[in-house]
C-alpha cells in the first residue's frame, strides 16, 4: 500500500504544479498589455527523496520572473533623458513668444519706431511735432520692455509652480515604492501584478529624476537620487522638497534648489529627468534673460543700456540752440540700485515736456542738431553700446539664444522618444530569446547604425553647402 | 563616395532632388520608429539615396550657379533639423546597443580578469550530413 499511495502522492504533486504552470500562462496572457509586467516563466523541480515517509520524487512548481535588470535600467536611463528634454522643451518654449522678432507689437519694433522718430527729430530739432514723437516712441519702447519683462516673470511663476509640482510627484512616486517594499514582508511569494505596477512606477519616477533602482534582499527595492542620495531604503522614504536657494542670492528672484527630509542640498546630483529640465529652465535659462540667482538678464542689459546711453547724451546736450545752453533732461527713469528689475520700472521721464529734449551739442563746435543725430545713429554703429552691439542687434542674439535652445531641447526630445521606443522593444525582446542569436542582432543593427551615422555626417556638410547656395 | 552626377547635371533639376531627399529623410524617420535590422539596412540604404541626391543638387548648383530660393531654404533648414535628430539618435542609439552588447556578453562568457564583460564569441554552426 505504501508503494501506492506514494505514487499517488507524486502524481497529485506532479498535477498541483502542472495546474499553477497553467495558471502562470493564463496570467502571462491576461497581463500581455498591462504596463510594466514581466512574464512569469514556469519552472520545475524534482523533489529530494523522503525516506521517511516513503514519497519518491515528484516536482513542485516555481515561477522566475523574466525581467531583465539591464533592460529594465536601460530603459529608466533613456526615460529620464527623454524627460529631461520634453520638460525643456515644454519650459522654454513659452520664451519664444516674448523673444519674438515677427511681432508687430514687438520690441525691435519699437525699437525701430524709436531711431526713426530720432531720425525725423534731428531734420527738425525744434519742431514740437517731431519732439513729440520722440517722447511717444520712447514710452512704446518703455512698454514693450515692460510688457516683455512682465511675461517673463509670469512665465518664471509657472516654472516654479511646475517645479512643486514635479516634487510632489516624486515623493507620491516613492510613497508607493515603500508601499511596495512593506507589502513584501506579508507576502509569501512574488505578486507579479504588484511588480508590474512597482515597474510602471518606477519608469514614471524615472522620468521625473534621474534615480539608480537596487534589488535588495527579500526583493525589496531601494531607490537612490543621483547615486547618492537614498529616497526609499526599505520601508524608509527620504522626500524631496523645493526652497529659495539662499546660497546663490542676488537682488533679483532667487533660484531653486531642492532639498531632502534632513535638509541637504541634493540640487547638483539631478542631472536629468524632468526635474532637471525645469531645474535648469528656472535656474539657468530665465535668469539669463529675466535676471535673477547672480546673473542681471539678457532684457535688463538691453534696457539699462538703452536708458543710459539715451539719457547721458542727452544730458552732453542742450534745448536751446545758442548760449545760454540748457541742459537736457533725462528721458528714461527706472528703479536704481536693482540691476535685474531695470526692464520692469523702465518708464519715461513723467516731467518731461517735448521741449526739454537736449537736441543741440553745445560743442564747440556748435551742432543745433549734433545730439539728435547721435541718438538715430545708436542703433546702426559698428561699436553698439550694449555688449559691443546695437540694441536690435542685442535683442537678436537673445531670440537667437531662446530659438537655439528651443531648437536643441526639440531635435533631442525626439531623438530620445524613439531612443525609448528602442530600449522598449530590445526589453520586450531580450526576454526568452536565445542570447547568442540576440547578440548577432545587436551587432547587425550596430553596424547598420555606424554605416548610416558616418552618411549622416556627409549629409550634414552637403545639407550646409546647399543652404549657404541658396541664401 | 564615388558618385557619377555628371547626367543629372545637365538634365536634373536640383530643387527635386532636395525634395526628395526630404522625402527619404521622412522615411528613415518613419523606419527608425520601429527598430529591426531590415528597418535599420533600409535606413541606411536611404541615407545613402540622400546622400546622391542632395550632391546632385549641390553639382547642379555649381554648374548653374546659385538660385536664391525662400522655399528651398525653408526645406534645407527642415532637413537639417531633422539631419540633427538623427544624428543625436544614432549616437545614443550606438551607446545603447554597446551597453546591451556588453550585458550579452558578461551573461554568456562572464568577465575578464580586469573585471570587463569577456569577448563574445559567436560559433557558426556547422550541419553535417551524409
Amino acid at each position: 500500500m505504501g508503494s501506492l499511495f506514494s505514487a499517488l502522492n507524486s502524481a497529485s504533486s506532479a498535477l498541483e504544479a502542472f495546474q499553477r504552470a497553467v495558471d502562470t500562462t493564463q496570467n502571462n496572457v491576461t497581463n500581455a498589455n498591462t504596463p510594466g509586467y514581466a512574464a512569469q516563466v514556469p519552472i520545475f523541480v524534482s523533489q529530494d527523496f523522503q525516506s521517511t515517509n516513503g514519497l519518491s520524487g515528484g516536482v513542485v512548481e516555481q515561477t522566475q520572473d523574466t525581467r531583465n535588470q539591464f533592460a529594465d535600467t536601460a530603459v529608466q536611463q533613456q526615460l529620464s533623458l527623454q524627460g529631461l528634454y520634453q520638460q525643456l522643451q515644454s519650459s522654454l518654449t513659452p520664451l519664444q513668444n516674448v523673444f519674438d522678432v515677427s511681432s508687430s507689437s514687438a520690441i525691435p519694433s519699437a525699437f525701430n519706431q524709436l531711431f526713426s522718430a530720432f531720425s525725423e527729430w534731428s531734420t527738425q530739432p525744434s519742431n514740437v511735432v517731431s519732439q513729440t514723437a520722440v517722447i511717444s516712441a520712447a514710452q512704446q519702447t518703455a512698454s514693450a520692455l515692460q510688457t516683455a519683462a512682465s511675461a517673463l516673470s509670469n512665465i518664471r511663476a509657472a516654472t516654479v509652480q511646475q517645479l512643486q509640482s514635479t516634487v510632489a510627484q516624486i515623493n507620491q512616486d516613492i510613497g508607493q515604492v515603500q508601499t511596495y517594499n512593506a507589502s513584501l514582508a506579508q507576502q509569501s511569494g512574488p505578486d507579479p501584478g504588484a511588480q508590474a505596477q512597482l515597474e510602471t512606477t518606477l519608469e514614471d519616477l524615472s522620468g521625473l529624476a534621474n534615480v539608480q533602482v537596487l534589488s535588495g534582499i527579500g526583493g525589496t527595492v531601494t531607490v537612490l537620487l543621483g547615486g547618492q542620495t537614498p529616497l526609499v531604503i526599505g520601508t524608509q522614504v527620504n522626500t524631496l522638497q523645493v526652497q529659495n536657494d539662499a546660497t546663490n542670492a542676488g537682488n533679483g528672484p532667487p533660484n531653486q534648489s531642492i532639498v531632502d527630509s534632513n535638509g541637504n542640498d541634493v540640487t547638483s546630483q539631478i542631472t536629468s529627468g524632468s526635474l532637471s529640465g525645469v531645474l535648469t529652465a528656472v535656474n539657468d535659462v530665465i535668469p539669463s534673460l529675466a535676471g535673477g540667482g547672480q546673473q542681471v538678464g539678457g532684457l535688463n542689459t538691453l534696457a539699462q543700456g538703452l536708458a543710459d546711453t539715451v539719457n547721458n547724451l542727452l544730458a552732453q546736450g542742450s534745448t536751446t540752440a545758442t548760449p545760454p545752453y540748457q541742459t537736457g533732461v533725462p528721458l528714461f527713469t527706472y528703479t536704481a540700485g536693482s540691476p535685474t528689475s531695470v526692464a520692469s520700472t523702465i518708464s519715461v521721464n513723467p516731467a518731461m515736456t517735448p521741449s526739454q529734449l537736449a537736441a543741440t551739442n553745445p560743442g564747440p563746435p556748435p551742432v543745433s542738431n549734433g545730439i539728435a543725430l547721435q541718438l538715430a545713429a545708436l542703433d546702426s554703429g559698428t561699436s553698439g553700446p550694449v555688449n559691443g552691439l546695437g540694441f536690435t542687434q542685442y535683442f537678436g542674439t537673445l531670440v537667437s539664444q531662446v530659438g537655439t535652445a528651443v531648437s536643441n531641447a526639440s531635435n533631442s526630445a525626439t531623438a530620445q522618444t524613439q531612443l525609448v521606443a528602442q530600449a522598449k522593444s530590445l526589453q520586450q525582446q531580450l526576454s526568452g530569446v536565445n542570447l547568442d542569436e540576440e547578440a548577432v542582432r545587436l551587432v547587425q543593427l550596430q553596424s547598420s547604425y555606424q554605416a548610416a551615422s558616418k552618411v549622416v555626417t556627409v549629409i550634414d556638410e552637403l545639407t550646409q553647402s546647399l543652404i549657404n547656395m541658396v541664401q | 563616395m564615388g558618385i557619377d552626377v555628371e547626367v543629372l547635371t545637365t538634365s536634373g533639376d536640383a530643387r527635386e532632388c532636395i525634395r526628395a531627399a526630404r522625402a527619404n529623410m521622412r522615411e528613415v524617420k518613419q523606419l527608425l520608429s520601429q527598430p529591426s535590422e531590415a528597418n535599420a539596412e533600409e535606413c541606411a540604404a536611404l541615407l545613402r539615396q540622400v546622400e546622391i541626391q542632395l550632391g546632385c543638387a549641390v553639382a547642379i548648383f555649381k554648374t548653374r550657379g546659385p538660385e536664391p530660393s525662400v522655399e528651398i531654404q525653408s526645406i534645407l533648414e527642415a532637413l537639417q533639423g531633422e539631419i540633427a535628430v538623427l544624428a543625436q539618435f544614432l549616437a545614443e542609439a550606438d551607446k545603447l546597443l554597446a551597453g546591451w552588447l556588453r550585458a550579452i556578453s558578461s551573461r554568456q562568457s562572464g568577465y575578464t580578469t580586469e573585471g570587463r564583460a569577456a569577448p563574445l564569441v559567436l560559433l557558426k554552426k556547422v550541419s553535417v550530413e551524409g
